[in-house]
């Protein structure tokens, strides 16, 4: 028998990974945007008009999620199997027009009849597709919507044939069909050749979330808030929809909250601070606590490079240290691991530390390479400069130094002194 | 609970990651997986052996473990994916591979780990990896893509981006740590506390230069030989670890400039030593190191015969010596010089007389062959004079001017390092 704990817990992880959740509805602001794509595609379906649109926005703002919604609405008022396709395209799958006329050809189930069939043009193909769906006369023609994600994409491709043949058949009116694309690209009109352009609609809908931290932490709470069902006890859902909403008003789940909106209002990142939080639940845990939400917010949000930092070999973070006091007194301008090393053999002149040789601190500085912490001007890392002289810049601000630094378990008073001079 | 049943296994199989092993038990430890996982840490600290035993302990999940060194393409990804999870054809785009994906699916969750996950950057135009991470949502189904990494997620975002994954942090092990670890790899289970010492020793000395636990395992059973030999001679007491450390402390140090290279010297003095050049070849070095490192305007006051009234020259030198440079010429790397500064030098500096032969220059070219000078300036043969670049550092010319009795340092205008 699993227990309410264990079955709220799968209830709400597969709530956080897969964004099925009336918690996570549509905002406000964006109604309007829904409708009038909804009335755009309702008119190709039951009016046989040819459209096409374009919603942009940045990532995590909703595209998707918005048309789905239109799209699970338009198929409660018209009957999917007679009046109209849906054929989704993806810009990261389908990364050239011929692998993207297939995936329509599987879309629209036409398989068979293409396979013995070979074509001339892209826009042959095309139209054989558009007219396998025609019956007898134009009217009951299926209309067809396309739903091309990452649409920036599908400007890459040579000639942007599918582009170009898809606008075209949409302006000239051969066949019922809606073109909606969605791009996190705000010059994506830019992106399209001439030919392209001129047979776009140009409608662009804006999608930008206002940031409001009230709206935040109501999701915060509407993400947690168990809904009564058969499986859930409904004290259970009670006491835990309770919790749920004390842990919102909690000063310290809220300070912490209010940082990472600040930081990051994205619904993914709160998503996935929940997801941490709430695989800890258990029979010994039953409820959350203030304590786990920060604990998440803390693991999710912690700066990478300051952890990382705090994982190297003294030598190493010297080495840092001088590169960085270089790039203070020449401002900014690149070194090598000559100077580096010479700015590190100066310091230890007169300092009771083990001292190491060129070799050691070479592979240190390999190392800080791998790591990313420094990063080879670009053309000097060619194997005509000898990788002594081969310039770097430093990619590690000193707040990120020093903030690891004061965390560095057992270091060197001298390094420290050092960090003190440097940064 | 079974959920607790395999983290106490795991723990007691991977000490020191408890933290770990408890929070990627829970993530995965049910019927959803996250979409995006990033793994990061240090090298060697354990992340591929901890997500490896955490995803076979639990049952219900498929797997597919790649090493993205591996793949050269994105279809060596795809189809070694594939296979893993059951199914073998060829894949060559990310369409087909979404679409085998979901036809491998039998409604276990699927996790995909990449290993070494940076180097999957450069592959596609550096579309990959947004692709990688979009799969989840693509295809609807419950994939968890995982990534492994030692760099931070930052340097992974390209393109137009990728959603936030959940980060899983990989601490580097503390010193205490460490020596845990290695003791758990006593050569002489009876004699643990002298082993105990022994480590210490080793970590005291090391451990400011390198933290990668592989690399400290290394040199502690390269010393242990070293270490024992007095105990078992009879000469030192086993318990008087003063005399202990004394003895090997000197072997430590010298040893120390070993750490990562594993091996003798390869660079700077002893290749130097060991490499055989013809006499005039060692001038010919010579003089394009000084070549390279003086600047031009300064050759007249530096390579002066004597008996021409050479007699400031020292006090030349000294004076020169008292600019402190802002950059010095040393630290700047070779400068390029053209081949008749190389040839006045090397007359300067041969006490015999040379006649130019086609011997010299013959041996010039061996010089580029050998790496130890770079040709630069046009590719075209014949245009303009042929101009050079000395690549060999300071310690190996050093070495050389040693041999040939030449008192490099006389000649040198900066003499910073």
């Amino acid at each position: 028998m699993t227990s309410c704990t264990d079955i709220c817990r799968s209830i709400l992880l597969e709530r956080m990974v897969f964004n099925t959740h009336c918690g996570i509805a549509i905002p406000d602001e964006f109604l309007e945007h829904k409708n009038y794509v909804f009335n755009l595609l309702k008119s190709t379906v039951v009016n046989g008009e040819n459209n096409s649109a374009l919603l942009i926005g940045p990532r995590g703002s909703g595209k998707t999620m918005l048309i789905n919604s239109v799209i699970a609405d338009l198929e409660a008022i018209c009957d999917v199997e007679k009046d109209y396709v849906v054929i989704k395209l993806h810009g990261f799958f389908q990364t050239d027009d011929r692998i993207a006329i297939q995936e329509i050809t599987r879309q629209l189930f036409l398989e068979e009849e293409t396979a013995n069939r070979t074509f001339g043009s892209f826009s042959e193909n095309l139209t054989f597709l558009l007219d396998s769906l025609k019956v007898a006369d134009r009217k009951a023609t299926k209309s067809i919507i396309f739903i091309m994600d990452e649409f920036d994409q599908f400007c890459q491709h040579k000639n942007q044939t599918l582009l170009y043949n898809l606008f075209d058949v949409c302006q000239s009116a051969q066949a019922p069909m809606a073109v909606i694309g969605l791009t996190c690209r705000m010059d994506a009109i830019s992106l399209f050749e001439k030919r392209v352009r001129s047979r776009f609609s140009h409608r662009q809908i804006y999608l930008f979330v206002k940031p409001d931290f009230q709206k935040y932490s109501e999701t915060f709470v509407s993400l947690l808030r168990l809904q009564p069902s058969r499986e859930l006890k409904a004290i259970y859902v009670r006491s835990w929809n309770k919790s749920a909403e004390d842990l919102a008003q909690d000063p310290l789940v809220q300070g912490s909250l209010k940082k990472v909106f600040n930081l990051n209002p994205k619904l993914r990142l709160l998503q996935n601070i929940l997801l941490v939080a709430l695989s800890r639940l258990g029979e010994s845990h039953p409820f959350l606590s203030s304590k786990d939400i920060v604990t998440a917010i803390e693991s999710q949000t912690t700066d990478c490079k300051t952890l990382q930092l705090q994982g190297l070999s003294v030598l190493e973070l010297q080495l840092l240290l001088c590169m960085k006091y270089l790039d203070k007194i020449y401002f900014g301008e690149p070194c090598n691991y000559e100077m580096a090393f010479y700015e590190y053999t100066k310091q230890m002149k007169n300092s009771s530390m083990q001292k190491f040789d060129r070799q050691i601190a070479m592979k240190a500085m390999e190392h800080l390479e791998t790591l990313e912490f420094i990063r080879p001007v670009e053309g000097t890392s060619s194997s005509k400069v000898q990788k002594e002289f081969v310039v770097y810049h430093i990619l590690i601000t000193s707040e990120q130094l020093t903030a690891a630094i004061a965390k560095y378990p057992n270091l060197p008073t001298e390094v420290k002194q050092l960090a003190d001079t440097c940064l | 609970m079974e959920n607790n049943s395999i983290k106490v296994t795991l723990k007691a199989e991977i000490p020191h990651r408890d933290q770990q092993i408890d929070i990627l038990v829970d993530i995965l430890e049910t019927r959803t997986l996250p979409p995006f996982l990033y793994v990061y840490g240090h090298t060697s600290t354990g992340k591929s052996l901890v997500v490896q035993q955490v995803i076979q302990a639990i049952e219900n999940i498929q797997y597919a473990a790649i090493q993205c060194i591996e793949c050269l393409s994105p279809r060596f990804l795809y189809e070694s994916v594939l296979e893993q999870l059951g199914w073998e054809d060829r894949c060559d785009s990310a369409n087909d591979f979404a679409r085998h994906l979901k036809q491998v699916y039998v409604g276990r969750p699927i996790c995909i780990v990449l290993d070494k996950a940076e180097r999957l950057r450069d592959l596609n135009d550096g579309m990959l990896i947004p692709t990688l991470t979009k799969i989840p949502e693509y295809t609807g189904l419950n994939i968890c893509i995982m990534f492994i990494s030692e760099i931070p997620f930052e340097k992974f975002r390209c393109g137009t981006g990728s959603p936030d994954p959940i980060h899983i942090f990989f601490p580097q092990y503390s010193k205490e740590e460490i020596l845990d670890l290695l003791m758990k790899e006593c050569p002489q289970p009876d004699n643990s506390s002298l082993y105990q010492t022994y480590l210490s020793m080793i970590l005291g000395v090391f451990l400011v230069a390198c933290r990668d636990y592989c690399e400290l395992r290394y040199i502690a059973s390269q010393h242990w030989d070293s270490f024992m030999e007095p105990i078992n001679s009879g000469e030192i007491d086993k318990t008087q670890s003063v005399k202990l450390w004394r003895h090997l402390e000197p072997k430590l140090r010298a040893s120390l400039n070993q750490v990562y290279v594993r091996g003798p010297d390869t660079c700077g003095t002893q290749i130097g030593l060991k490499m055989e050049l013809p006499f005039f070849s060692k001038f010919l070095i010579i003089a394009a190191y000084l070549a390279s490192y003086n600047p031009a305007r300064y050759d007249r006051r530096l390579f002066v015969k004597a008996k021409e009234g050479r007699k400031n020259k020292d006090k030349g030198l000294k004076s020169l010596k008292k600019q402190k440079l802002h950059n010095a010429a040393r630290l700047m790397g070779p400068k390029v010089f053209p081949i008749d500064r190389l040839m006045a030098i090397f007359y300067s500096i041969v006490e015999e007389r040379v006649t130019p032969s086609l011997n010299i220059f013959v041996q010039i070219s061996t010089l580029v062959s050998l790496k130890l000078l770079t040709h630069t300036g046009s590719a075209a043969m014949f245009q303009g004079v042929p101009k050079y670049r000395c690549n060999a550092g300071y310690d190996l010319v050093r070495s050389l001017a040693r041999t040939v009795n030449f008192e490099l340092g006389r000649y040198l205008y900066d003499t910073t390092v």
